[in-house]
This record gives C-alpha cells, sequence and structure tokens, in this order.
C-alpha cells in the first residue's frame, strides 16, 4: 500500500468514527455546546454574541469567559444546516479529521491511526470543544514553524497559525507564546534572514494584540482564578508537582476514564489499554537514540509544556486541558510501535479490538451519559414552545443555566437576551464575569421555586426529581401535566400545572395573602 | 535484545490481565451480574451478549487492578 493510500484509509477511518450520530452521540447538548452554538446564531443573525457584544475578542461564558474562535467557525455550519447540535459540533468533528490528515501527512499515516482511533480526540472531535480546534492550530503552527527551517517563507504562515490558536483554548494562549519564542530562536540558529524572523512575529504580534491586551483585564482571567490551586506557595509547588506527574500516570493515560463524566467514555481511558506497551518502548528508544532529532525534541517539549497549564489548576487529571500533550503521546506510542515493528496483522488485530471497545463505549456514553449531556431539555423545549401563554418556572437549584438549553432548541430571536443587557454594560463587557442563573424571557422563570408564593399562581413548576415531590404535589394541589424522560425511558424532568383556587379553598382558616389579593 | 525486553513485558501484562480475568469470572458480584444485565439492554439484540458479558466485565475489572497497581496515585498519599 502506498502512502497516499494509507493516508486515505486513516483519514477515511478518522471521519467514520467522528461523523456518523455526530448529533446523538453524545445525547443532548453540554450547556456550553448550547452557547457556542447560540452565539454563533446570534452573530449570524445579528452581529452581536446574545449579550450584544459585537464580534467578542473572548465570549462570556457564565460566571467566566471562554475563547471564541471556536463560535466564529461555528457561523458557517450554523447558517447553512440552522441552529442543531451538529451544526454546533461539526467544527470539531472537521478539526479532528483534518488533524488526522495534518499528522498522516507531516508524521507518519501511523501516528494519523494512533490519533484517529484514540478514544480522547474522537470523545473531543464528538463535541463542541474548542479545544479540539486550539490542538489542530497549534499543531499546525508547530508543523508549518518547523517546515520554515528549510523554506523560510513558511515562517509566517506557522506564526499566525500559532498565534491564531491563542484565540481558539485558554491553553494555546501559553503554549503558542512559549512556541513562537522557540521557532524566532530556532530560525536564528538555522540561518534565517533576520527580516523575515522580525516580520513573522510582528504579525503574530499584531493578530495578538487583542488577546494579549485583554489577559492584563483581571476579569478576563475570571477561570483562571477560579482553578487556581489554593494554600500557601509551598503547598502550591508540591500540588503542582503532584498534579503534573498525575498526567503521566500510566493509570490515567491507559485506563482510568477522566473523572469527569461530561469529558469521557463510559469505561475508556484516553488511550486504550495495550498501547502501553508502545508507548514504553518509544519512550526507550527516543531516549537511546541521542542526540535527539529536531522533531523529536520539539515533541517532548511540546508534551512536557503542555501538561503545565493543566497541572496549575485544582482538577485531578483535566484531560481537555492538556490536549496537546495527548498528540504527543500519540506520536510516542507510534514510534513504539515503529521500532518494536509489530506486524500488521498483530496492529490490525488491536485496531479491531480497539473499535469494538470504542463501538460499545458509544452505546454506553448514549445511555448511561444522557443526563450529563441534558439530553431531556431537548423534549422540555419543546413542550415549553407549545405552551406559550402560561407562566413557567423551572427551578434552577441544581440545575445548569438552562436558559442557554432553551435558546439553543427552541431558536428564541437573540434581540430577546441582547435587549436586557444595556449598552452602558456592554462598554465594559470585559468586566462583568458574574453571572446570575435567575433569568426571565418571555413566559419562561428560571429561579428556584419559592413555595411561599409559586403554587397560588396559575402557571407550570418544572423541576428535576428533587424539586418537587409527590407529597408536596399532593399538599398544593399541583397537578402533573408532563414527565421528561431521559434516553432510557427514566423520568429525568416533571412539569406540574399549579391549582391556586384549589389550594386557597383548602386553606380557608388560615389563607395566604396570595390568596387575598389573587384569588378572591 | 531492547524489543525482546518490551516483547517480555508485553507477554507478562497480556499474562496478567488473562489470569485476572479468569479469577474475576469467578467472583462477580450480584452488582456486577445486574450491571451487565441493565447494559445489555442499550445495545442491539443481536450484539449485546457481544459487548456485555461475564467476560467483558471481568477483563474490565482485570483492567483497572492491574493498572491501579502500576499508577502513579499511591505514591502521593
Amino acid at each position: 500500500m502506498t502512502d497516499k493510500r494509507r493516508i486515505f484509509a486513516v483519514v477515511l477511518l478518522a471521519g467514520l468514527l467522528r461523523f456518523p450520530g455526530l448529533g446523538s452521540t453524545p445525547p443532548g447538548v453540554y450547556v456550553d455546546e448550547a452557547l457556542q452554538g447560540y452565539n454563533a446564531y446570534s452573530l449570524r443573525l445579528t452581529g452581536r454574541d446574545h449579550y450584544g457584544q459585537a464580534w467578542p475578542v473572548v465570549t462570556k461564558l457564565f460566571g467566566s469567559y471562554s475563547s471564541s474562535l471556536y463560535t466564529y467557525f461555528s457561523v458557517v455550519p450554523v447558517g447553512l444546516m440552522g441552529l442543531n447540535p451538529v451544526s454546533a459540533r461539526i467544527s470539531s468533528a472537521v478539526s479532528g479529521i483534518l488533524l488526522v490528515l495534518l499528522v498522516s501527512a507531516a508524521l507518519s499515516p501511523l501516528t494519523g491511526l494512533i490519533i484517529a482511533v484514540s478514544p480522547v480526540f474522537v470523545y473531543f472531535s464528538r463535541g463542541a470543544f474548542e479545544a479540539n480546534l486550539g490542538l489542530l492550530l497549534l499543531v499546525a503552527g508547530i508543523f508549518t514553524s518547523q517546515k520554515a527551517v528549510r523554506r523560510q517563507a513558511f515562517l509566517p504562515w506557522g506564526f499566525a497559525l500559532l498565534s491564531l490558536s491563542a484565540y481558539a483554548y485558554h491553553a494555546e494562549r501559553f503554549l503558542s507564546l512559549v512556541f513562537l519564542g522557540w521557532f524566532s530562536w530556532t530560525a536564528r540558529r538555522a540561518g534565517l534572514a533576520t527580516r523575515s524572523i522580525i516580520i513573522s512575529l510582528a504579525l503574530a504580534l499584531i493578530i495578538q494584540t487583542p488577546l494579549l491586551w485583554l489577559s492584563v483585564h483581571p476579569a478576563v482571567n475570571t477561570r483562571l482564578h477560579e482553578l487556581v490551586i489554593p494554600g500557601s506557595p509551598s503547598q502550591k509547588v508540591v500540588a503542582v508537582v503532584k498534579s503534573f506527574g498525575v498526567y503521566f500516570s500510566p493509570d490515567n493515560l491507559f485506563s482510568r476514564p477522566d473523572p469527569d463524566i461530561q469529558r469521557s467514555f463510559p469505561d475508556l481511558g484516553v488511550f486504550y489499554w495495550w498501547m502501553v506497551i508502545p508507548f514504553l518502548a518509544g519512550i526507550w528508544h527516543l531516549f537511546r537514540s541521542q542526540p535527539l532529532s529536531p522533531k523529536s525534541r520539539l515533541m517532548l517539549i511540546l508534551l512536557f509544556l503542555s501538561v503545565i497549564p493543566g497541572s496549575l489548576t485544582r482538577d485531578y487529571f483535566a484531560s481537555l486541558r492538556v490536549l496537546p500533550a495527548f498528540f504527543s503521546v500519540a506520536w510516542i506510542i507510534s514510534q513504539g510501535l515503529s521500532w518494536l515493528k509489530v506486524r500488521p496483522v498483530w496492529l490490525g488485530m488491536f485496531v479491531i479490538l480497539s473499535l469494538l471497545e470504542l463501538y460499545s463505549n458509544m452505546v454506553l456514553l448514549q445511555h448511561e451519559r444522557s443526563s450529563v449531556w441534558n439530553y431531556e431539555y431537548r423534549e422540555l423545549a419543546g413542550f415549553i414552545k407549545r405552551h406559550p401563554d402560561l407562566p413557567v418556572v423551572i427551578d434552577s437549584s441544581r440545575a445548569k443555566p438552562v436558559y442557554i438549553l432553551l435558546a439553543f432548541y427552541n431558536r428564541f430571536p437573540p434581540l430577546l437576551f441582547q435587549s436586557q443587557y444595556p449598552s452602558s454594560w456592554l462598554k465594559n463587557y470585559y468586566s462583568h464575569p458574574e453571572f446570575d442563573p435567575d433569568i426571565e424571557v418571555l413566559n419562561i422563570h428560571i429561579r428556584p421555586i419559592s413555595w411561599a408564593g409559586d403554587i397560588y399562581r396559575d402557571q407550570l413548576l418544572i423541576g428535576d426529581q428533587l424539586a418537587i415531590s409527590s407529597a408536596q404535589a399532593e399538599e398544593h394541589f399541583l397537578e402533573l401535566v408532563a414527565e421528561f424522560r431521559d434516553i432510557n425511558g427514566h423520568p429525568a424532568l416533571t412539569a406540574y400545572r399549579t391549582h391556586p383556587q384549589s389550594k386557597c379553598r383548602a386553606t380557608q382558616s388560615t389563607p395566604s395573602s396570595y390568596c387575598r389579593d389573587n384569588i378572591r | 535484545m531492547d524489543k525482546i525486553v518490551f516483547r517480555i513485558l508485553a507477554v507478562v501484562l497480556f499474562s496478567v490481565l488473562v489470569f485476572r480475568t479468569i479469577v474475576n469470572l469467578g467472583r462477580l458480584d450480584d452488582l456486577q451480574l445486574i450491571q451487565i444485565h441493565t447494559r445489555r439492554q442499550y445495545y442491539p439484540p443481536v450484539v449485546a451478549r457481544l459487548f456485555q458479558n461475564k467476560l467483558t466485565s471481568a477483563f474490565n475489572i482485570a483492567r483497572k487492578e492491574v493498572f491501579t497497581k502500576v499508577g502513579f496515585d499511591r505514591l502521593y498519599d
């Protein structure tokens, strides 16, 4: 088989693992995805995000700010396909496939194959994860800049891609700057014209200026402050060193899923269990073949640098934040496989076993994580659309910011939200990380249920299984009108209609002020 | 010579996984059997038994056991 055919086969496999069922696996839509999609929808219709900010550099994400490039990449798919889970996720899926193509062509089809089938890359390609786009741009920037050592004309392109990656994901803000420095140094050492290096750096700086300017804004770094490890400086150092090691633990790399159940398959680690042997062999081979080739040096630098943003945060093994490190791990695995000269028949057998495991986990993901991905809110959005005249209270005591899910599914006009934020607020858009989950839009009130008042108004009360018990429903004359079930048919949300007159009649001896004011 | 070391390592890993899988096969508790039964309902009936059976469950437990032993978490306790 020629290399071109191998690349084609690997890219085809990557496509088959990323595109089919893109809108249904994972089931539902996560709130971050809904925000990306809805902001793209809002930008397409009004040129502003749903807060009313025109073409933001970073987007307000509930209580923090997120990178905005993914939203911009979603504007065209949302325009072409309408606002739905597929259009929100397709930029990530395409990024995943382009990464496989790029890696297969620039490194080897074997590395492309490892990335095509590895759970971590499949998973993050199937959701609207901006980190996946960030990884593609970072890797493209690194390869192009590396190529510039032989062809100087590539340097500005490489630097532009590196700078662009900083807009795609927070971790790349740090990584892109380090690699810009690294490639400037290597370009100088390789004897590239100083003028070319300065022009490329100037271009990179121009691209990054808005982001660098915003980076000194404390509010934009809210997320970083939220995630930073608490404690004294010495405690922080110990915690960072421990956290750094966690990302290299064989347990976390080859067996245990990411502890965040929204970011992993139920029964799969970042890579497959059998990849531990080629990984160890790859490391051994790398350190034995001294001096390291420029490519090997680059991959090891990427591996260790990429883990830094993840290890500075308090979360245990946050795979999304260190995605570029897993790219290096995939390359090491492929190096190990090449060095061990694993027979194609053995490799084929392991790949088939892996694909079976992957299929099994996609099924489990659908059925065991549907509520994590807010599957039931699609049905709820449809129900609310069919009841436009009745006030609706959605209990927000435990729920995520569900307003964005309703806006996503029901395609609310962005002006509904934009009109709530005056121009004075928008002037300081990048200084408002605060987020109030209690929101009123149309007939919908998203807030905790007030048992003192809500039962005396004619309306719908909607909440999860803990929000309204059957005893409360009986006591307050609430009528069950709908149940919204998860993918397995288990009730996840319930909608009750209040009957204020019945409630007031039943409490005639001690009438509530609501009865006096509203009923009689 | 080096390659043989990794081939032996692969054989050792495979053997340990097979051994632990066999051991775990006889030790599946009621909860694990219920999980197999529940999960089978998620798959098309013709393939459900292929993906959710005592062997796959025992293997998954064995995999977790073996990798936990070589994980770095214990260094931090």
